[in-house]
């Protein structure tokens, strides 16, 4: 019975690949390699996920603090300021508690909510593996 | 010592080691994109597009290689897959590049030439013929490899190999009689 897998090349064969093979020399990678690892899925065990979205709104946040004292913003004329809006608001809320205490409260407090909601709101969903 | 293909794969399976998955494209990119511009018939990029899926298709996939075949057989097989869907996709992606018909010059001598003669007796066979010769004779391929690739008989394959192998004798006598 003929062999079918040897695939004995008898010399027409050899003759005939070494013309094919001469005649159509291998494609050079030419950033082929590269394109191919740029779009394999990212790494599973990297450190991406610290790179989260809580993680990047808690840097920013201490970031911030750090930058903030270092331009003396917790100095004592600030603090008596923030603690008067803080009073203020707090009256505005405890007269009226049904409604913002005008568009500006309203705008922060919507802002303030869609931040929370940016940050935290998909974030574990969008983690979690299957 | 260059490490074998089974060795890359495990390493890739072991650590997700990107450096041996781009050592297994380097190796195998060539023989992958010219087997699908054979099947795309010379479209160039589609070939190289399909390229790329096929071995992104086969990182995520590499778990379930058992090395019943040679890593390269399954990414061709592979490749053959992503071809399919794409001509399915677009059905006139079969014929946006027709084989040109054309006469061999049997007075060529230089290289270029016999690239030349080669690329237009290659368009006087036919898609399946230009396959098997393609990969028995330039990847390699054994009979049952190739009729396992391109779901095929293995009595189909020894019938187009034949038949293009006496096209060619006849198409390129000039270069090489014997042939």
């Amino acid at each position: 019975m003929e062999p079918t897998d040897l695939n004995p090349l008898s010399r027409d064969d050899e003759r005939l690949s070494a013309i094919l093979r001469e005649a159509q020399p291998a494609i050079a990678d030419d950033g082929f390699s590269t394109r191919v690892l740029a779009a394999l899925p990212p790494p599973k065990n990297s450190a991406l996920p610290l790179l989260s979205r809580p993680f990047a709104c808690a840097i920013g946040t201490l970031v911030g603090i750090a930058v903030a004292w270092n331009h003396g913003v917790f100095s004592a004329s600030f603090t008596s300021a923030f603690a008067e809006l803080r009073a203020s608001v707090s009256t505005s809320l405890a007269t009226n508690a049904d409604m913002p205490a005008g568009p500006g409260l309203a705008l922060a407090l919507v802002a303030t909510a869609a931040s929370l909601f940016y940050a935290f709101g998909f974030t574990s969903a969008r983690v979690r593996r299957p | 010592v260059t490490p074998s293909d089974s060795e890359l794969i495990a390493r890739v399976l072991a650590s997700d080691d990107r450096a041996a998955f781009g050592e297994l494209v380097q190796r195998h990119q060539s023989s992958v994109r010219q087997f699908l511009r054979y099947l795309t018939r010379g479209d160039v990029a589609t070939a190289d597009d399909l390229a790329q899926e096929t071995f992104v298709h086969a990182y995520r996939s590499l778990a379930r290689f058992r090395g019943d075949a040679s890593f390269s057989t399954w990414l061709l097989g592979i490749g053959r897959n992503y071809w399919r869907n794409a001509q399915r996709r677009d059905l006139r992606r079969d014929q946006l590049v027709e084989p040109m018909r054309g006469t061999v010059s049997p007075t060529a001598t230089h290289s270029a030439d016999l690239r030349h003669d080669l690329t237009l007796a290659l368009r006087e066979l036919t898609t399946d013929e230009r396959l098997a010769i393609h990969l028995g004779y330039q990847e390699g391929k054994s009979h049952s490899e190739i009729a396992a690739l391109l779901d095929w008989p293995l009595g189909t394959v020894k019938t187009h190999l034949a038949r293009a192998k006496e096209k060619l004798r006849h198409l390129l006598a000039a270069w090489n009689p014997q042939i």
